[in-house]
């Protein structure tokens, strides 16, 4: 739903993306710049045409007062904001290009009486018709495919369905498409024909005269189930439910996993624009913690890190719905409300983020350290330890039943990580806590210690993934 | 007595009001018909596109939520349909999804524009409105789709940059980068049409 604001948005403070990387927009209209955080593709051309900055703040201020000219003339006489001479000059001109847009034909005037009675008998004739749809402004009815997905999906093919086979470029969205066929074609049924299957059918068929053979199960015309009949039922029924549970259940799993991967390669672009727009940085809402706990979700920036992810969200380069994976059921989405700085509790959070204190050194920017974990599924090790309970240091994220984690890389990439361990490094951990765990290797099988992880733990270096809460 | 707002008057239809509808539709024509000629560039094709969106509304109305605002949700309804009839018509070519973005379809790229040197006409210029229509619909053919539908609908509806965000769900910078594209290059495109006509 629209903001309802004044108009006179405080929109200087927010810079313009010239243009580099649109996020999807949700009716649509934005399908053609669903461009992914892909490093690799050199996609993200300015547009061509650029305005001046005077005149792009005069854009602003025309856009803020309504778009018309006579709100110029009132914007200037009523505020001592300094809007001078040339600006409002430039704003006037503005607004006299636009209302070119305004002039229609004397035709045209003419012919929209006669319009609002056609349109009226249209909708009387329509009568009480139900919906057709959900939402009428959000459906489209042909859905496309944007250009980066179409080129995938076309190489995926040529590639014979083997996401390895495809270019570097378009592996990423290749084994995503990958990975929905597979839900597919995960059926348990053999491929190659059953002789034995074909005999014995061929051979029922030939014993059953042909004016017995009926739909109907044989015990119908007797008026009621024989016993063996129930007893065939049952026997199906129970194994049918015995395989089709576990696929169902790993079914469920590749689909969550699946819309994981689609979430993070939109906060991934989402980084992406953000960085653009802040010289490089990555989100962050507070300079540091001060030495205190980062873990107290929903106490404000400078006590929760998940503030820092959380700045995606305010500033609408994502949504909490892109932020919220399937498998956390207290996840919240939709968009963020006004004036929200943060999730309410720890358990909204679905992603864990790397662990940003500017004050004690970090200066994480995007793509500095492409081989570095920025995003994770949400750790296991700090939802225990905020709770006081015993940690276990190698469980997995409990956002894909304990099956493992997808973490987006510093470059924009993602894997899927079957423990949390990275090239020796544990995501969980701080450097610091990996060493003294090392040494005490044989603790683990029985749980650390309660109190050993206490919320205000810090990376020892930029590249020591350690992730939270 | 005041005037009864939109969402009044939808409900009121909702409810059975067989006036209510026409209220609604002739507030909405001017600028609405205004904004479908625009954005597809043939007034035939605005008319059945204008009606097709009220008719969707009307069907629709039992799923139109009552804490929105109509106007914005007729105008989206309206571009979508706007998007099918063109993509329907063949008028929409696939390539324009990647010129949409670099926008390098109008021949000029990585080119500034001042919008000091663009002269708009004065009423007392002696240019026939259906003229002055005819070249701005020109000018506008050529502005790639997707800043000719941003600007638009933003203009059209009057919306700031936080209401475009919200009813497009993307960021207010990309909203910015669009609209200062858009107006650039309507401006640019406007200029030269107007030039070839002098």
């Amino acid at each position: 739903m629209a903001s309802m604001s004044d108009g006179r948005d405080n929109i200087d403070s927010v810079p313009s993306d010239n243009g580099m990387n649109g996020m999807n927009g949700m009716n649509g209209m934005d399908r053609a710049a669903a461009r992914t955080g892909d490093a690799s593709r050199s996609d993200h051309a300015p547009w061509p045409n650029q305005l001046a900055s005077d005149d792009q703040h005069a854009v602003d201020r025309l856009a803020a007062l309504g778009w018309r000219s006579a709100e110029v003339g009132n914007q200037s006489n009523a505020d001592d904001s300094g809007l001078h001479a040339e600006g409002e000059a430039r704003t006037h001109r503005i607004a006299s290009l636009l209302s070119l847009l305004d002039q229609d034909s004397a035709q045209a005037s003419n012919h929209r009486t006669d319009l609002c009675e056609r349109t009226l008998a249209r909708i009387s004739a329509a009568g009480t018709q139900p919906a057709l749809m959900t939402d009428a402004a959000a459906y489209t009815p042909e859905a496309e495919l944007s250009i980066d997905d179409q080129e995938a999906l076309d190489a995926l093919m040529l590639s014979a369905f083997n996401s390895r086979r495809v270019p570097s470029s378009l592996r990423e969205r290749a084994q995503r498409i990958e990975a929905m066929a597979d839900l597919v074609s995960m059926t348990p049924v053999a491929n190659e024909v059953r002789a034995d299957l074909v005999e014995a059918t061929a051979a029922a068929v030939a014993r059953t005269p042909r004016a017995a053979r009926s739909v109907e199960p044989s015990g119908w015309r007797g008026g009621g189930w024989r016993l063996a009949d129930l007893v065939s039922v049952a026997a199906v029924l129970l194994i049918g439910a015995s395989v089709l549970w576990p696929v169902a259940s790993s079914v469920r799993a590749h689909s969550l996993r699946a819309s994981c991967a689609s979430n993070l390669t939109t906060v991934a672009s989402a980084i992406g624009v953000y960085s653009n727009d802040f010289s490089g940085h990555l989100p962050m809402a507070t300079a540091g913690f001060g030495g205190g706990t980062w873990w107290n979700v929903g106490d404000g920036p400078g006590k929760s890190n998940s503030a820092n992810l959380f700045t995606l969200a305010r500033e609408r380069y994502a949504t909490l719905t892109d932020l919220a994976c399937g498998g956390n059921a207290n996840a919240v989405r939709g968009r963020c409300g006004d004036g929200a700085k943060d999730w309410g509790s720890i358990a909204e959070v679905s992603y864990s983020y790397q662990i940003l204190d500017r004050e004690a050194g970090e200066s994480a920017t995007w793509s500095r350290q492409p081989d570095s974990i920025i995003l994770a599924d949400r750790s296991p090790v700090t939802l225990r330890a905020a709770r006081g309970e015993p940690i276990y240091t190698l469980e997995n994220s409990p956002n894909h039943d304990g099956r493992g984690q997808r973490v987006l890389r510093n470059d924009g990439s993602m894997v899927w990580l079957s423990t949390p361990e990275y090239n020796g490094d544990n995501i969980w951990l701080p450097g610091q806590l990996e060493a003294l765990i090392s040494k005490a290797r044989e603790m683990q099988r029985s749980g650390l210690e309660r109190g050993i992880i206490h919320g205000n733990e810090l990376p020892v270096s930029a590249t020591d993934t350690f992730v939270g809460p | 007595m005041p005037f009864p707002s939109d969402e009044v008057l939808f409900e009121q239809h909702r409810t059975g009001d067989a006036n209510a509808m026409r209220s609604l539709i002739q507030r909405h024509q001017p600028e609405l018909l205004r904004f479908l000629t625009r954005l597809m560039g043939d007034p035939a094709a605005a008319d059945d596109v204008f009606q097709e969106a009220f008719l969707q509304a009307h069907l629709s109305s039992d799923t139109f939520d009552p804490t929105r605002r109509f106007r914005p949700w007729l105008f989206t309804i309206a571009a979508n349909k706007a998007r099918d009839h063109l993509r329907k018509k063949g008028r929409r070519r696939t390539l324009e999804l990647s010129a949409s973005v670099d926008g390098s379809d109008d021949g000029s790229s990585g080119s500034f524009v001042d919008l000091m040197e663009v002269n708009v006409p004065a009423p007392s210029d002696g240019m026939e409105a259906a003229e002055t229509s005819a070249m701005v619909q020109r000018a506008l053919d050529r502005v790639p789709p997707l800043l000719r539908e941003i600007l638009l609908l933003a203009y059209f509806q009057r919306l700031s940059y936080v209401q475009v965000s919200d009813e497009l769900g993307i960021p207010l910078g990309t909203v910015k980068s669009r609209l200062h594209a858009a107006v650039g290059s309507f401006a640019k495109q406007w200029k030269e049409v107007s030039h070839r006509s002098a």
